[in-house]
C-alpha cells in the first residue's frame, strides 16, 4: 500500500504567501514588470539628481542660450543657458516630491473621512458625502488651479491643491470598501467582544479595505504628477527658475519650431513616468482581483 | 423610479449649494480686501478711504457672510453675476459667450471618444489575446498616459508647423465657415478625446470579458445562438454599465482638459477663461463658473443614475 502523502502546511504565514503571491503575478507579466523598473529608476533619478547632474539647473550661461543637443549639453540649453538635461533630471524630484505629498494628503485625509463615514454612518456619512460630493462635482484640475491660485503658488500650496483634488476619490473607495468589510462576522464578534471603535476601526477595518487603495495610490501618482505638469504649464504651479517639467514645455512651446526638444524632453519624460505607475497600478490590480486567482499563471506552471 | 429620480435630484441641488457656498467661502476669505474683487487693485487706490467705505456699503461687504452669500445666490436666480474687473463686461455673458464654444468641443471629443473607444473595447474582448487586441490594448495605454496638452504641442509641431496641413490655433464658430471651423477642430477634439477613447476601450474590454464569462452567455453559446445575437442583445446591455458610469465620469474629464487645451490652442472657452480669471485675480469670473460647471456635472451625472434604473432593474427597486 502506498503512503498517504503527508499533508503539509506552509511554514509560511498566510499573510507573506500572499504577498509573494502578488510579486509573482506582477513579475510574470512584462508590462506590470516594466512599470516597476520604471518607477524605481524615477525614485533614483529624483534622489539621485545632484549627483547624476552635469550642470547646476539654475546655473544661467546665456552666452550658450538655445544651444541644440550636443556632447557638452545632452539635451541643448534653453533661453537663460541652463542645461536642459540637468533641468529635466531636478525636474524628477519636483514631480516626486509633488506626488508623494498630494497622495499622501489624499489618503491621509480621504481615507479617514471614508472610514469615519463608513464606520459611524448616519449624519457624519451624509455630512462627509455630500462635501465629497461637492468637491467631485467640479473638475479635478479646475478645483486644483482655483486653489493653487488663491493659495499663491509655490511647491506648498501646489502639493495641498492637488491633495484636495484627489482625496473625494479616496474618500468613496475607503467607504465603499469599509461597508462591505463591515458586513463580515469578525466585526460583529469584535463588537460583542466590546472592541473599542477606535481599535476596530485601525485594527480590522482598515486592513482588509486597503488593497484596493493601494491600486487607487498607484494610479493617483501618475494623475497628480501629470496634474503637476499641468498647473506648472498654466503658470499656477512651480515657475522658473524652479525646474518642473510642466513649466519646461511651457517655456520651450515659445521655440517650438526652432528647439522642439525643449519641449519635447520633459513631456517624453512624463509620459514614460506616468506610463510606469500606470502599468504598475495595473498589474496590481489584476493581482489583487479575487476573480482573477488561479487565471495569471501565479503558480509559476 | 418616480421617487428614485426626485430623491437624486434633491440631493444634487443640496450638494450644488454646497460646493458654491465652499467656493464662495475660499474667495471671500483670501487673505486682502474683499473690495478688491469687484473694483481691482489699480482702481482701489485711487480712492479716498471714505469713497472706498462707501463702496464697501454699496456691495454689501459690510454684512455678514452668510448674509452676503444668499445675497449672491439671490442675484444668481435673477442672472446677475456680478462684473468682470479684467473685461469690463457681466459675467454672465462672459459665460454666455464662452460655454457653447466648450461644449462644442468637449461634446465632440466625448461622441468620438465614446464611440471609438466602445467599438475598440468590443472588438479587444471578442478577438482577446489576438494581435488586434494587443495593438489596441498598447494604444489604450498611451492615450491615457499621455498628457493631453503635451500631445498638442506634438501636434502643432508636426501637423501646423511642419506639414502645413492644419491651422496652428484658433477657433471658429461652426454657424460662420464649417470648413475652417473644422480643420481648427481636428487636433484640439483629439487631444481631448484621446484620454476618454483610451478609457472607455480599457473599460469596455474588461467589462465585456467579465460579462463574456458568466454562465448566462456561455449556456447562450451552448443554445447554439449566433455571436452576433449573444453579442447585442446580452453582452453589450449588461456590460455597459460600467462603461456608462465611466462615461458620465468623462464630462467632469472633458471640462478638466479643456482648461489645458484650450490654452494651448487658443480656443476662447470656458476653460481658457478660467485660467485668465485665476490669473487676473478675477474671482468673481471664477465663483460663477464653479457654479455653472457644477450643475453641468450634476446634470450629467444624473442621467448617468437614471440610466442605471433603466439598464438594471434591480436598482430601481432596491
Amino acid at each position: 500500500m502506498e503512503p498517504v502523502a503527508a499533508i503539509e502546511f506552509s511554514e509560511v504565514s498566510p499573510k507573506r504567501s500572499e504577498f509573494s503571491r502578488i510579486m509573482r503575478v506582477i513579475f510574470r507579466r512584462k508590462l506590470s514588470l516594466a512599470g516597476i523598473i520604471i518607477i524605481i529608476l524615477f525614485i533614483l533619478t529624483a534622489i539621485f539628481a545632484p549627483w547624476l547632474a552635469p550642470y547646476d539647473p539654475y546655473l544661467m550661461d546665456t552666452p550658450n542660450q538655445l544651444q541644440h543637443p550636443s556632447l557638452t549639453h545632452l539635451l541643448g540649453t534653453d533661453l537663460l543657458g541652463r542645461d536642459t538635461f540637468s533641468r529635466l533630471l531636478y525636474g524628477a524630484r519636483t514631480s516626486l516630491l509633488v506626488g508623494l505629498g498630494a497622495v499622501g494628503i489624499g489618503v491621509i485625509v480621504g481615507q479617514t473621512l471614508g472610514l469615519i463615514a463608513a464606520y459611524f454612518e448616519g449624519v457624519a456619512s451624509a455630512v462627509i458625502m455630500r462635501f465629497i460630493d461637492a468637491l467631485m462635482a467640479v473638475p479635478g484640475m479646475l478645483s486644483a488651479l482655483v486653489l493653487a491660485s488663491i493659495l499663491g503658488g509655490g511647491i506648498k500650496n501646489v502639493i495641498v491643491a492637488l491633495g484636495v483634488a484627489v482625496l473625494s476619490g479616496h474618500c468613496r473607495l475607503m467607504r465603499s470598501q469599509a461597508l462591505t468589510v463591515k458586513q463580515n462576522d469578525y466585526v460583529l464578534a469584535g463588537r460583542a467582544m466590546g472592541v473599542s471603535d477606535l481599535r476596530m476601526i485601525v485594527r480590522h477595518i482598515l486592513p482588509n479595505s486597503f488593497p484596493p487603495l493601494l491600486v487607487l495610490i498607484t494610479m493617483d501618482l501618475g494623475v497628480v504628477i501629470t496634474a503637476e505638469a499641468g498647473l506648472s504649464f498654466l503658470g499656477m504651479g512651480i515657475a522658473a527658475p524652479g525646474a518642473a517639467w510642466g513649466s519646461m514645455v511651457a517655456d520651450g512651446y515659445r521655440y517650438l519650431l526652432t528647439l522642439p526638444v525643449l519641449s519635447f524632453a520633459p513631456g517624453l519624460a512624463l509620459m514614460l513616468v506616468v506610463f510606469g505607475f500606470n502599468m504598475a497600478g495595473d498589474g496590481l490590480r489584476d493581482a489583487l482581483d479575487p476573480r482573477l486567482r488561479g487565471t495569471l499563471g501565479e503558480t509559476g506552471k | 423610479m418616480q421617487t428614485f429620480i426626485i430623491k437624486r435630484l434633491l440631493q444634487s441641488i443640496l450638494v450644488l449649494f454646497v460646493l458654491t457656498f465652499l467656493v464662495f467661502l475660499v474667495i471671500h476669505l483670501l487673505p486682502g480686501d474683499p473690495l478688491l474683487l469687484y473694483t481691482g487693485q489699480s482702481t482701489a487706490a485711487s480712492l479716498t478711504p471714505e469713497q472706498l467705505h462707501n463702496l464697501r456699503v454699496e456691495y454689501g461687504l459690510d454684512k455678514p457672510l452668510l448674509v452676503q452669500y444668499f445675497v449672491w445666490i439671490y442675484n444668481v436666480f435673477q442672472g446677475d453675476m456680478g462684473k468682470s474687473i479684467f473685461y469690463n463686461d457681466k459675467v454672465s455673458t462672459l459665460l454666455a459667450q464662452r460655454m457653447p464654444v466648450t461644449i462644442h468641443l468637449g461634446l465632440t471629443a466625448i461622441l468620438i471618444g465614446a464611440i471609438v473607444g466602445i467599438t475598440f473595447g468590443v472588438i479587444c474582448a471578442l478577438r482577446r489575446g489576438k494581435l488586434i487586441d494587443s495593438l489596441l490594448t498598447f494604444i489604450a495605454n498611451i492615450g491615457i498616459t499621455a498628457p493631453g496638452f503635451w500631445v498638442g504641442i506634438l501636434m502643432i509641431y508636426l501637423f501646423a508647423l511642419q506639414l502645413h496641413w492644419l491651422p496652428t490655433n484658433g477657433y471658429t464658430s461652426p454657424f460662420k465657415d464649417f470648413g475652417m471651423s473644422t480643420r481648427q477642430l481636428v487636433m484640439p477634439v483629439f487631444c481631448l478625446a484621446l484620454f476618454t477613447l483610451a478609457s472607455m476601450t480599457r473599460q469596455t474590454r474588461s467589462s465585456m470579458l467579465e460579462v463574456v464569462r458568466q454562465d448566462y452567455v456561455r449556456t447562450a453559446w451552448a443554445k447554439g445562438l449566433k455571436e452576433r445575437v449573444i453579442v447585442t442583445r446580452h453582452v453589450i446591455k449588461n456590460g455597459l454599465i460600467p462603461v456608462i458610469t465611466m462615461l458620465g465620469m468623462q464630462v467632469r474629464t472633458v471640462f478638466g482638459g479643456s482648461v489645458l487645451i484650450e490654452t494651448v490652442f487658443n480656443v476662447p472657452g470656458f476653460g481658457r477663461l478660467m485660467v485668465s480669471a485665476v490669473t487676473t485675480h478675477d474671482y468673481l469670473i471664477v465663483q460663477g463658473g464653479v457654479l455653472v460647471i457644477g450643475v453641468i456635472v450634476m446634470v450629467a451625472n444624473l442621467l448617468v443614475d437614471i440610466s442605471y434604473g433603466w439598464l438594471d432593474p434591480r436598482i430601481r427597486y432596491g
